[in-house]
């Protein structure tokens, strides 16, 4: 590569690496935890949920109950485990019946407690999991800005990815094994930013592609829509099997009363080790009313192994099958790939743990590139105002990027201390939390402090978290293994090994500056 | 060691140039090429690949244009490319709908 292309794709790189650097930190490390969204949502109130996706669900049962609350009556209505939680997402939507009461005709998007029964809407429910898995894709921030900035921001970092590893491919290996820590400050931000960037970028180069996708996926579809389908996203929907099929809705009363356990007991029947994970009824208590369950075979044997049986439900009679044995089509593979790398929940704690690290290693070396921008400008030759603005703008990143460790740890003790938490609760302290410090951290102007009490405040408040939840609840991280609360235990635990990493490192600084 | 500032367009006009090719430029030959793709190829596996190599396409395109001599003819370039693209979608709605 010759000098003007070498130095226009590191300048490009610089560029675009400063300009998405906060935004991309509170991604990655909101994201790190969004990998424990269940088991923090489980955490938090105290229970815990077998660690799959399968419906674990009496559905007659269920259904009773929510007839009694909201007449099901002519309505569709879905069950689907989307998290690993005690609660299964259940969709109601308005009845097809003209002269069903009044109630009926709203639509619900309930989460139901596979346990109790209880009914919760999306608001009650809501805990700090699902706030950390919405703040990785800034959905805090109205729609759709909050999504388009992060998804221009993944956009931008794949930019980052490519020219990055573009200006350090002639030394790839080479620098692979450099690591000069003790030589100058520098060289410890060139070396970790470059070899630790080169270690995840595999793991980058997936999240910024499928990232862009969720959250900018319009770019790509408009276009398409435009173009194939006349305007109207519904037809290109339908084209990749996303709609599934409507069954009429027929106007007269179902004459015998259905059982639809007997249904999916059928489907998981069909095929061997079949899991149910979504059931659908079409047209409640209608003559037309059908059942469609769906569900996989284990991904151990089969990655890409989904089935699904439909149902008349007057006739008990198949209309429509998927064989998850048979070849899937190469639509259906790709779809699923592109949520399950995003999501790493494919090979359990395992690869989740691993997910999470390669995230906050990616936070590193974000950071360690904001460090290297800085030191780099640091000269004899740059003008003092130059230099004075360049520490401001650092101070300012570092100030927000690390103040996200301890207010987050400190909202983990927070939605103990007060068990009523509801969403307004986690976000004002979330966000004025963090707000404070970042204040406090500007107040003191010193990008040291900034990051030494960063790591004391989390560390200790980590610790903490099992503690006070060990006070609170009763459910000390061993009692909670030996009641079977995995999740619990789960998450005392991980912040126990995350605080003592961060305290670790404390004191590794703390060392240091002493003996200089 | 920040950049060398000689390789880079120092006045605004050049620069302006390669941005918005980098960016808009790049995008519309991505998209124009995919949607060529999809009206001659299976629509429905190629819309779905999109969703991966869309965006990678239009980044690898907003790199290449950063290392282009003109954000002028690079945007000349995209232009006759989207064109070219266009006319094959054209020609696709018109054979092979």
């Amino acid at each position: 590569m010759d000098n003007r292309k070498y130095n226009i794709l590191f300048h490009t790189h610089t560029v675009s690496g400063i300009t998405i650097s906060v935004i991309l930190y509170v991604i990655f490390f909101a994201g790190s935890f969004a990998f424990f969204r269940d088991d923090i949502n489980s955490w938090q109130r105290n229970e815990t949920a077998i660690a799959d996706k399968v419906l674990h669900l009496d559905y007659d049962k269920s259904l009773k109950i929510l007839d009694s609350t909201y007449v099901l009556k002519g309505r569709h209505v879905w069950f689907g485990r989307l998290h690993a939680e005690r609660q299964t997402v259940v969709n109601l939507e308005a009845t097809m019946d003209s002269l069903a009461p009044k109630k009926a005709r709203i639509s619900h998007y309930l989460f139901q407690d596979y346990k109790t029964y209880k009914s919760e809407t999306y608001e009650e429910s809501y805990a700090l999991g699902e706030f950390l898995y919405r703040l990785h894709f800034l959905a805090q921030i109205p729609y759709p800005y909050g999504y388009y900035l992060a998804g221009f921001t993944a956009l931008f970092f794949l930019f980052a990815i490519i020219t990055g590893f573009l200006v350090h491919w002639k030394k790839i290996v080479s620098n692979f094994y450099v690591f000069r820590p003790k030589e100058k400050l520098k060289t410890l931000w060139t070396d970790s930013h470059t070899a630790l960037g080169m270690i995840g970028l595999p793991f980058q180069f997936v999240y910024a592609v499928t990232g862009a996708f969720f959250l900018i996926n319009i770019l790509l579809v408009a276009p398409a829509v435009l173009t194939f389908y006349g305007g109207d996203e519904n037809k290109l929907y339908n084209e990749l099997g996303y709609i599934p099929t409507e069954y009429p809705y027929a106007g007269k009363d179902l004459q015998k009363p259905v059982s639809i356990n007997a249904f999916a007991e059928m489907a998981k029947k069909r095929w061997k080790d079949f899991d149910v994970m979504e059931v659908e009824i079409q047209n409640y208590g209608d003559a037309n009313m059908h059942v469609i369950v769906e569900g996989a075979i284990p991904k151990s044997e089969k990655f890409n192994g989904f089935g699904k049986a439909v149902y008349k439900a007057t006739t008990g009679e198949l209309v429509a099958q998927q064989n998850p044995y048979a070849q899937t089509s190469y639509l259906d593979g790709v779809k699923n790939v592109l949520y399950r790398i995003h999501y790493g929940d494919y090979a359990g704690y395992a690869l989740k743990i691993i997910s999470f690290i390669l995230g906050l290693l990616t936070c590193f070396v974000i950071l360690s590139g904001v460090m290297l921008w800085l030191v780099a400008r640091d000269k004899k030759s740059m003008p003092d105002k130059k230099k004075r603005f360049n520490e401001r703008v650092v101070k300012i990143y570092l100030a927000i990027t690390l103040s996200m460790y301890p207010i987050t740890a400190l909202t983990f003790i927070a939605v103990k201390i007060y068990p009523q938490a509801e969403m307004d609760f986690i976000y004002s302290f979330y966000f004025i939390g963090w707000l404070l410090l970042v204040v406090a951290f500007l107040i003191k102007n010193d990008y040291r402090f900034t990051n030494k009490y960063c790591l004391l405040i989390g560390g200790i408040a980590g610790l903490l978290v099992p503690v006070v939840n060990g006070i609170v609840t009763g459910n000390w991280f061993w009692i909670a293994l030996s009641r079977g609360l995995f999740q619990v235990f789960f998450i005392d635990v991980f912040w126990i090994v995350l605080a003592a990493a961060g305290l670790f490192a404390f004191f590794h600084l703390y060392k240091k500056e002493r003996i200089q | 060691m920040p950049a060398n500032p000689k390789y880079l367009n120092a006045s605004f006009w050049p620069r302006f140039a390669k941005i918005t090719a980098a960016i808009i430029g790049s995008y519309l030959v991505s998209i124009s090429f995919h949607l060529a793709l999809a009206s001659w190829l299976n629509r429905p596996n190629v819309i779905i690949t999109t969703a991966y190599s869309g965006f990678i396409v239009w980044v690898v395109l907003m790199v290449v244009t950063f290392l282009g001599k003109s954000g002028w003819k690079i945007w000349g370039l995209y232009l006759l490319l989207t064109l070219f693209f266009s006319g094959l979608v054209y020609a696709g709605q018109y054979f092979n709908s």
